[in-house]
């Protein structure tokens, strides 16, 4: 029993003041020799939907305050700078006012200076663009169904609940059901007035001025990318952040869990010098089975970097959770990407191809 | 000079407390005891695992793990609830390599299996190994047609049971290469007590019989799924005090109660997962109740001044 487990760590409670001592000299000496960091925490979490883009859920604030908990420990160098739930969760949270729609607050917000991480967990929206059209090449998908919103480029996309069919681009989107929402809960990231973390050191090439700051941006929510789209569905708000990591849906749904903030969280705690794409994508397997790993049927954590070159997209790719903290290390640009998944099952020794077919 | 001498004589006396601090070790490998009548659990050590934390090993108590930490990664131990959790440093070539493991899911399942149930898992206790795999690639945007992903490895996950009931919370896995060394692994593994492992079985035996099953049934709330007789117990992840309930557990599918109400582009739809005691009282675990006090700031700029004055 936990009793059990408990009594193996009186010592910690011994030497309880010692135990604080030492993160509060590491935090020290860590701030004596640096400068450009940006270490803190914008987390969003909506579970009342009633306004709209319902239904509600029941899980996401206990998620996201999983991750604050989780992040905050004591001596923790991570600060919580912003948490909004529910209705005051704003669509133009999201939005970026420098862009040529001119609508948004994102810099008071999810993308505000300072930021190391920017945390939403509540609805995405599900649009497949999926046709019924039947296929065994990518090469024969060149009809979308534009009056949906489809377009190309297609796919010839399966999974292991669907056989081979053409599926089209588009757009990805989160959404919320604020109180003074101003584009009806809906955040196109994909191709709205969005863009992520650019800031003085990344450089306005995204045209969104440089007053954008955060690091890395997690959308805990449904259908966050689908396959094979994962460049084109972030490549707009791309503009300076060193990831963004989000769900991938192979078929079902993400599942609104209460810990997979704090799984995340956990993987920093107890290893600072880890990856922090890898931790994103492992939280996956530390879930419930019961619960699909996160995930109603099949799907993945991803991971997505974009950056000017392959060389600077792989460095953010095995970014450890102080090299995220590093303004110096902002993206410079979007046109390469290097993407990681972790998946709730396994390719069969004889597949060649994850989600598409060439 | 007076304030430089004084700034390096309260740096030094700083860093002599660091030297001083003293560290709590990791525990040992093995069973932890449950009441008479109960479940053993698991819990991992060091001493047992495959993980290699390299040179310059050292251990340190920080954000509330008591670690064993070198050149290539950390053997961490939650010092609240025993969490287990190794990690290799980003840095290392080992977390670099984008194929680490050549085989199969099956053979890797295997392999992860025999390694926990050599460490001390109870092999009765495992319900089952699932694998989940990691891919990844790497190009231009620009590039046509897109480079299929490469699979790097696999994860495998060790479920648990006590006699037929799942213990849904329990997890074990590990990442493995082709050498056979773990590079990610993360076990937590409790003891559970007898009352817990009796109502399960209670619950299995209730739901079996016709009569009692509609009674137990009359109590849970209108139209629900039929659900199933599990283990629940706090997650890894949670601070507060460790509970567990034999529970049942019913996957609801929600939707927006009013079409209407379902503005933007496609429908929604939600499963959740609800717990029942034996009593048929609903019952949150821990990790869903967690719930901080108040928005922060307290309060939030309002949209007028939000609006972009262009």
């Amino acid at each position: 029993m936990p009793g059990k487990v408990s009594s193996k760590f009186t010592i910690v409670k011994r030497f309880g003041s010692s135990v604080i001592i030492a993160p509060a000299c590491l935090t020290i000496l860590m701030m004596c020799g640096c400068g450009g960091t940006s270490n803190g925490l914008v987390v969003e979490s909506v579970n009342n939907y009633s306004l709209r883009n319902g239904p509600s859920l029941s899980n996401s604030v206990a998620n996201g305050d999983g991750f604050i908990k989780g992040m905050t420990v004591a001596g923790s160098p991570w600060s919580l700078t912003t948490r909004w739930t529910d209705l005051n969760v704003w669509d133009t949270d999201f939005m970026d006012p420098d862009t040529r729609q001119a609508i948004g607050d994102d810099g008071a917000n999810f993308d505000k200076p300072g930021t190391a991480i920017s945390y939403f967990t509540g609805h995405g929206f599900c649009t497949a663009g999926c046709s019924s059209q039947s296929c065994t090449t990518t090469s024969a998908c060149t009809t979308p169904n534009a009056a949906a919103g489809d377009r190309l480029p297609g796919t010839c996309r399966f999974s292991p609940l669907d056989k081979p069919r053409c599926c089209y681009m588009t757009d990805r989107m989160a959404a919320t059901s604020g109180q003074f929402d101003a584009n009806n809960g809906v955040v196109n990231y994909t191709s709205g007035p969005v863009r992520w973390g650019e800031s003085s050191t990344s450089g306005g090439w995204a045209q969104a001025d440089t007053n954008g700051g955060t690091n890395l941006v997690i959308l805990d929510i449904s259908c966050g990318i689908l396959p094979t789209f994962w460049y084109e569905a972030l490549r707009n708000a791309a503009a300076g952040v060193h990831m963004i990591g989000t769900l991938l849906i192979a078929g079902g749904d993400t599942a609104n869990v209460s810990d997979r903030g704090a799984a995340f969280a956990k993987m920093w705690a107890a290893n600072p010098e880890g990856s922090v794409s890898q931790a994103w994508l492992d939280t996956m397997s530390a879930l419930p089975l019961s619960e699909g790993r996160g995930i109603n049927g099949y799907g993945c954590n991803i991971m997505v970097a974009m950056d000017g070159s392959l060389q600077a997209v792989d460095q953010k790719m095995n970014e450890s959770w102080s090299d995220l903290r590093n303004d110096n290390n902002d993206s410079k640009g979007n046109s390469w990407y290097s993407a990681r998944w972790q998946c709730n099952y396994a390719l069969s020794a004889t597949d060649k191809f994850a989600w598409e077919l060439p | 000079m007076i304030r430089i001498s004084a700034f390096l004589l309260a740096f030094a006396l700083l860093l002599s407390a660091c030297w001083r601090t003293k560290v709590p070790h990791p525990p040992a490998s093995g069973a932890i005891a449950s009441d008479p009548g109960g479940t053993a659990g698991y819990q991992h050590g060091l001493d047992r695992s495959k993980f290699t934390v390299g040179a310059n090993r050292h251990e340190v108590s920080e954000f509330g793990f008591v670690k064993v930490v070198g050149s290539e990664g950390t053997f961490a131990v939650d010092a609240n609830n025993g969490l287990a959790v190794a990690i290799t440093n980003a840095n290392s070539p080992r977390a670099k390599s984008t194929r680490w493991y050549t085989g199969d899911s099956t053979q890797h399942n295997q392999i992860v299996k025999d390694y926990f149930v050599g460490a001390g898992i109870p092999k009765e206790q495992v319900g089952g190994v699932h694998a989940t795999m990691s891919l990844s690639t790497s190009a231009n945007g620009e590039q046509l047609p897109r480079p299929q992903p490469g699979v790097g490895g696999y994860q495998s996950i060790l479920d648990r049971k006590i006699g037929e009931v799942p213990v849904v919370d329990s997890v074990a896995w590990a990442r493995m290469n082709d050498a056979g060394e773990v590079l990610t692994e993360w076990v937590y593994w409790p003891a559970i007590s007898a009352k817990v492992t009796a109502d399960a079985g209670r619950m299995r035996e209730l739901l079996s019989k016709d009569a009692d099953k509609k009674a137990y049934l009359v109590k849970l709330p209108p139209n629900l799924p039929a659900g199933t007789v599990v283990i629940r117990h706090s997650s890894a992840t949670s601070a507060q005090p460790f509970e567990a309930f034999a529970s049942y557990d019913v996957l609801e599918r929600r939707t927006s109660p009013d079409a209407s109400t379902e503005q933007g582009p496609g429908s929604r739809a939600v499963l959740i997962v609800r717990h029942f005691d034996i009593n048929g009282e609903e019952r949150k675990l821990p990790q869903e109740r967690a719930q901080l006090a108040g928005d922060y700031p307290s309060t939030k700029r309002q949209p007028e001044a939000k609006r972009p004055q262009k």
